[in-house]
């Protein structure tokens, strides 16, 4: 490990330690930092901006009451996408009259991509539009915040191996239905 | 055909692209300073009575505390757990191999391993009365007893869609393609019905009702099968709507849940064998997906999951009310338990892990997790096979089988734990080839 991460690191952990203590200005600085992951997966989840929205300002109440309990400070990231997954999810839920969100019409006008790409692309994105909120908070976590499967199980309450295996049903369910389209 | 990597590098992109939208944008200073703020606002953590009314409350359930004890301590009360007690148990667990034999490994209900032999089956051997069934290919059975082996040929060319009696005495295999449904009694005869288009079956203990479910161009039949085959309700269902039946404990009602003409979630409870029906269902929006439902112990209560929710319908009241229990996690099967003490229950549990919920309350407790379960008929304690070395998923597995009794919190009240032999066949990892297991009081 470098020096580098070494006080990456140390950093973030004091950062954490003083939040919890109620210091607003040291969770800001959390905010600046993990808030646009936050704010993807909980639109991966809910596919649109509002609810989105809702969900990640619920997620950093939670967040800021909950804080003290965090006993390693290095998984805070994990610990805060995994929570606006969550309240994602509810939010969703709450507001069933929307429980599949067309994500292609948003991909068809993404501005900047390689036509021959977005083909593909847009396919994706339909089969994507299939999965329920739960699937879709595994995908995000997994494939927006970059966790891994034991970070995704501990956010989740899943087990580590369950989370392997589910991803990669999904996986093999979004590739067959691309096979499809 | 996709590349593994170059599939999840596109999947990783579509998503980046996709989230262009997000609300990445926050004042994040704003934001602290308000939740700061929010805070301060609750003030000091400050002690108050609650009110007459609760005072009230909190009293009479005192009281009502101290009276139990002391019925209890008198032993007036009817105490539940000499029916774990009572339950004589067998626990088989079958390994399966490619080649389509397997190994079983016979467990007491203490977890002792009594005996180990080499089983050929078509999917799960099922424990009997006095010994085993092992399904063969054409539908031949295989039924092994302390008095020998006994080989029965069924009359279908093909015995697929077994559905079983809650109590593993009878199983109505249904012919998917050409229509027989064959009743097995075991031990007692062997009934095959001509109901060409069966789509679904419900058996109850010991086969002596079967309703099958029978396409019919506008809908479905129900046909009650009690060594006559009578039909008993015409049902209105969308051609290309799905359908599940769930049998009343007692037999008495089946509820049929498919969807309605909008897509919402429709459920009839239909009386046997008169044929009365109630359509009813909960209010909720349609188009989600929906599982399966399942009557409670005491046949009062349905349980339906609609997406991630469950959804209990009063029987005797004609009502529906939203449990408030949440999935959190993808589920497979579900089903009822009895908390060993205190009011019925209602437990859910998922697939690859097995996870109890409280009526009422939305976060489950964890118990086993990582491989298949089975639950013992007194619905109190759950059987698991646990793989406790997840890493070597070509190698052999290393499995533990427990007993798990449920209090009426949900909480794991423990059991015995037993390892497999060190020595049982390989199982590949890509899902096919799981272990098995279930019971016979």
């Amino acid at each position: 490990m470098s020096e580098l991460a070494i006080g990456d690191h140390a950093a973030t952990n004091a950062t954490v330690r003083l939040a919890a203590t109620g210091d607003s200005a040291a969770f800001a600085r959390l905010v600046d930092l993990h808030h646009a992951a936050m704010a993807r997966v909980a639109y991966t989840v809910c596919g649109d901006a509002e609810l989105a929205r809702d969900a990640t300002q619920q997620a950093w109440e939670i967040a800021w009451r909950r804080l003290a309990g965090l006993r390693d400070h290095g998984q805070v990231r994990s610990w805060l996408v995994a929570i606006a997954a969550n309240e994602a999810r509810q939010a969703v839920r709450r507001r069933r009259s929307r429980p599949i969100v067309d994500l292609s019409e948003r991909l068809d006008i993404a501005p900047g991509a390689d036509p021959a790409d977005r083909i593909g692309t847009v396919d994706l994105a339909r089969a994507l539009a299939h999965l329920n909120p739960d699937d879709r908070a595994l995908i995000a976590l997994r494939y927006v915040a970059g966790l891994d499967a034991t970070e995704i199980a501990s956010g989740l309450r899943m087990s580590p191996s369950g989370v392997r295996s589910r991803l990669a049903r999904l996986l093999q369910r979004l590739r067959t239905e691309l096979d499809h389209a | 055909m996709h590349d593994p990597m170059t599939f999840e590098r596109r999947l990783a992109d579509a998503l980046e692209q996709y989230n262009v939208g997000a609300p990445v944008q926050v004042d994040s200073a704003a934001l602290a300073s308000e939740l700061a703020a929010r805070s301060r606002g609750r003030g000091p953590l400050r002690l108050q009575w609650p009110s007459r009314t609760v005072r009230l409350v909190l009293v009479a359930g005192l009281l009502a505390l101290a009276v139990v004890s002391g019925l209890i301590a008198a032993g007036m009360w009817p105490d539940r757990s000499p029916l774990v007690e009572q339950t004589q148990g067998r626990l088989m667990v079958w390994m399966p191999t490619s080649s389509g034999s397997g190994t079983t490994y016979m467990y007491n209900s203490a977890g002792d391993l009594q005996w180990t032999r080499q089983i050929g089956s078509r999917g799960c051997p099922r424990l009997l009365a006095d010994g085993l069934m092992a399904m063969g290919d054409f539908g031949r059975i295989r039924i092994e007893t302390d008095a020998g082996v006994h080989v029965q040929d069924l009359d279908v060319s093909y015995a697929g869609g077994e559905r079983w009696a809650p109590d593993g005495r009878a199983v109505a295999l249904v012919d998917m393609e050409d229509g027989p449904v064959t009743v097995v009694r075991f031990g007692i005869d062997s009934t095959p019905y001509d109901l060409a288009g069966a789509i679904e079956a419900v058996v109850s203990n010991g086969g002596e009702r079967v309703v099958v479910a029978v396409r019919t161009g506008d809908g479905a039949d129900l046909h009650l099968l009690d060594g006559r085959d009578t039909l008993v309700y015409r049902h209105p269902s969308p051609a290309e709507s799905g359908l599940s039946l769930a049998l009343a404990p007692d037999g008495s009602r089946v509820a049929v849940v498919d969807s309605g003409p909008n897509g919402e979630p429709q459920v009839t409870v239909v009386s046997l064998p008169d044929g009365n029906a109630i359509t009813t269902g909960p209010s909720v929006e349609p188009g989600v997906e929906f599982y399966p439902i399942s009557w409670s112990p005491d046949g009062s209560t349905l349980a339906l999951r609609y997406g991630s929710g469950v959804y209990l319908y009063d029987a005797a009241g004609n009502t529906w009310r939203d449990s408030g229990m949440y999935f959190h996690t993808y589920v497979e099967t579900s089903r009822w338990l009895v908390p060993r003490a205190g009011p019925l229950g209602l437990a859910m549990l998922g697939g690859n892990h097995l996870d109890v919920y409280r009526d009422g309350n939305a976060e489950p407790t964890r118990l086993v997790g990582d491989g298949p379960f089975g639950i013992w008929p007194d619905r109190m304690r759950v059987a698991s096979l646990e793989n406790i070395d997840p890493a070597s998923t070509r190698a052999k597995l290393s499995v533990h089988v427990g007993t798990f009794e449920i209090s009426a919190d949900g909480d794991d009240l423990g059991g015995r734990v037993a390892t497999l032999p060190a020595d049982h066949p390989p199982i590949s990892s890509d899902g096919q080839l799981r272990p098995c297991l279930n019971w016979m009081p």
